[in-house]
């Protein structure tokens, strides 16, 4: 009797350890073989970030900066596309749903371009930024990265705080004030119900 | 009080079928092939466990073509809490044998 079948048939703890093991080991393994293709479009998104970090670097690139997005989606949309087929074409046998993908890009889409519109001074450069860096850690965490995309949105809020005081102070701190006060009620309301029962 | 191993769901608790589920839990579709090769079996006995997991509503097989046609699997909801509460009872048969005496 080989330890296979032992595995299923005897319920030593022993043998379920080594069961355990071993799934965990196709789960990685499954795992590692799914993110083989994923720094295609995460390349893609990289230069295209870098691009915009360049150009404002560039004295009097200033006032088209605030458009490169325009241009700049569209294609990085086009290329990760081209990614995506060419990982379907090829012998690609492990995939992932495509929909959460598009949809989380489409929603960058809509958040970056309608907060160019809609918000004042410089809030859309640190809004553009914040939906990017946030857009990125539902990426991660799509791909089941989820230390990196923790680390990410860890950043992102990190980065959204501080960016929000060297814009605009006072709305900053009345927001966070106001945050703080809903924390409050509901601290107040969890404890007295607690206190009750 | 009942031993954790009752808990085993008899369809789940099986080593290739295991592997399907585990494999099914980290992507969305996965490959007939992909599935035989990565568990080291032959298509027949894939096949059988398929066939299995799929009569229990664990998982769906679908053909699709992107130039050839191909056999894809997938995981059922069902499948991956199934998966998730099987392992959990496998964790807590290792627990209880650790347990002092």
């Amino acid at each position: 009797m080989t330890n296979r079948t032992l595995y299923c048939k005897v319920p030593g703890a022993m043998n379920h350890s080594e069961l355990l093991d071993e799934l965990v080991s196709i789960k990685r393994r499954t795992h590692a073989d799914l993110s083989a293709g994923a720094w295609r479009w995460l390349l893609v998104w990289a230069v295209i970030s870098l691009g915009f970090v360049v150009m404002l670097a560039v004295p009097g690139f200033h006032g088209p900066a605030r458009w490169y997005w325009t241009l700049a989606v569209p294609l990085g949309l086009g290329a990760t596309m081209v990614a995506d087929r060419w990982n379907t074409d090829s012998d690609s046998r492990v995939r992932r749903r495509d929909r959460p993908y598009w949809l989380t890009t489409a929603g960058m889409i809509v958040l970056t371009t309608g907060g160019g519109f809609i918000l004042p001074g410089r809030w859309p450069l640190v809004w553009l930024w914040v939906v990017f860096a946030g857009g990125f850690a539902v990426l991660l965490g799509l791909e089941g990265e989820r230390r990196l995309s923790q680390a990410l949105w860890l950043l992102t809020a990190t980065f959204a705080v501080l960016a929000a005081i060297a814009v605009d102070p006072w709305s900053t701190s009345m927001t966070f004030g106001g945050l703080l006060s809903l924390a409050l009620v509901f601290a107040a309301k969890a404890s007295h119900s607690r206190w009750l029962t | 009080m009942s031993h954790p191993t009752s808990d085993l769901d008899e369809v789940v608790h099986q080593r290739v079928r295991l592997g399907i589920l585990a494999v099914l839990s980290e992507a969305d579709l996965v490959e007939f092939t992909y599935l035989r090769d990565r568990l080291d079996v032959t298509d027949g006995n894939l096949n059988r466990h398929l066939q299995v997991l799929s009569e229990a509503g664990f998982v769906e097989i679908e053909k699709r073509s992107h130039g050839r046609s191909r056999t894809w699997v997938l995981a059922t909801r069902a499948g991956r809490r199934a998966l998730t509460e099987h392992l959990e009872v496998l964790q807590a048969i290792i627990d209880s044998t650790r347990e002092p005496i």
